[in-house]
């Protein structure tokens, strides 16, 4: 019992050693010191949760950008862009016929014309099997793949709007009956994800992903 | 005898060809009701004319005028009309015009709500 009662007396000795009127000065400063710097402490901080929030917005975007070239990289070096010529030189003959004519018209009849010029290339029945029939399926499922990657936001829509949008518009002008007949036959949502991006209705990217 | 007979041949098979060519610009199919059947019907003979007129083969038939979506509150705001289903608009050469006109005889009075005609059937 009494052990412990001579420790706290030394303790209170040891603490006494920095006289009681000093002590209040160093700790009214510190105080005061820390009231001036909080402020400043708390503007660092959100600064610094700001800027990690761009950088990790930054690098997400990055690594959207990324996987957009490399749907574009897949178009050119996939094949893709040779069978989009494929269909192309079957369309063109046909379409160059009367390109003045289909110029001069309203888009709405011009579109009549694109789809019939699409279907009229491909095999018409609901067998989808012919030559042209199979490019444009595998067209298809790469523009559907490339829309659907846009939409999740795992790609960047401007980026393959820039370099494969244009493609893809006109893909979807000549071949839009086409789809809707294949739907009709059955193929479900054939098209639908290309046909979103031909008209821009794609879920875009935003800040800190929200909708 | 045998250049003539070719060259003869070669003319019978040409022609031939011409007659049974699809029309790269026409709708393979279209769907019409009572309303712009009838439409078609009194339009076809001018239709016919203007094929001949404009020489291309074929004609860019509008049929437009022949529905009537004039309704109270905004255009487009309701749900899909009758007409939205219809082909008001269709590219069409003389075979196929004439078969529309056939068809729509053949099913008068059956045309509603509406009806597809698949237009490469027609000879």
């Amino acid at each position: 019992m009494s052990v412990g009662t001579d420790l706290v007396g030394e303790a209170i000795e040891e603490d006494d050693v920095v006289p009681r009127r000093w002590r209040g000065r160093w700790l009214r400063r510190f105080t005061s010191a820390d009231r001036m710097a909080a402020p400043v402490i708390k503007m660092f901080a959100v600064i610094a949760v700001i800027l990690g929030g761009l950088e990790y917005m930054d690098r997400v975007q990055a690594a959207r950008v990324e996987q957009s070239l490399g749907e574009v990289d897949n178009w050119d070096a996939g094949g893709y862009r040779r069978l989009y010529s494929q269909v192309n030189a079957s369309i063109w003959p046909i379409y160059s016929k009367q390109a003045d004519f289909i110029a001069a018209l309203s888009p709405a009849q011009q579109a009549i014309f694109y789809n019939n010029i699409g279907e009229g290339i491909t095999g018409q029945n609901n067998e989808f099997s012919d030559d042209n029939d199979l490019l444009v399926d595998e067209l298809f499922y790469f523009f559907d793949r490339v829309a659907l990657c846009a939409d999740q936001r795992i790609c960047d829509y401007d980026v393959l709007n820039a370099f494969i949008g244009s493609d893809l518009a006109d893909f979807w002008r000549y071949f839009g009956s086409y789809a809707e007949r294949r739907r009709a036959a059955g193929y479900g949502q054939y098209g639908v994800w290309t046909e979103r991006f031909a008209r821009g209705d794609i879920s875009r990217a935003t800040w800190l992903g929200l909708p | 005898m045998i250049v003539r007979a070719t060259l003869v041949l070669g003319m019978l098979l040409y022609s031939g060809q011409l007659a049974w060519a699809v029309c790269d610009f026409c709708n393979p199919t279209i769907r019409l009701n009572q309303r712009v059947a009838e439409c078609f019907g009194e339009q076809l003979p001018a239709e016919l004319v203007r094929l001949q007129t404009e020489g291309r083969g074929f004609v860019l038939v509008d049929l437009t005028q022949c529905v009537d979506d004039k309704t109270r509150g905004l255009p487009q705001a309701g749900a899909r009309t009758a007409s939205s289903d219809v082909d008001t608009s269709f590219v069409a050469d003389e075979t196929a015009l004439r078969c529309i006109g056939a068809e729509i005889e053949r099913l008068s009075g059956a045309l509603d709500p509406s009806v597809e005609l698949d237009l490469t059937r027609c000879q």
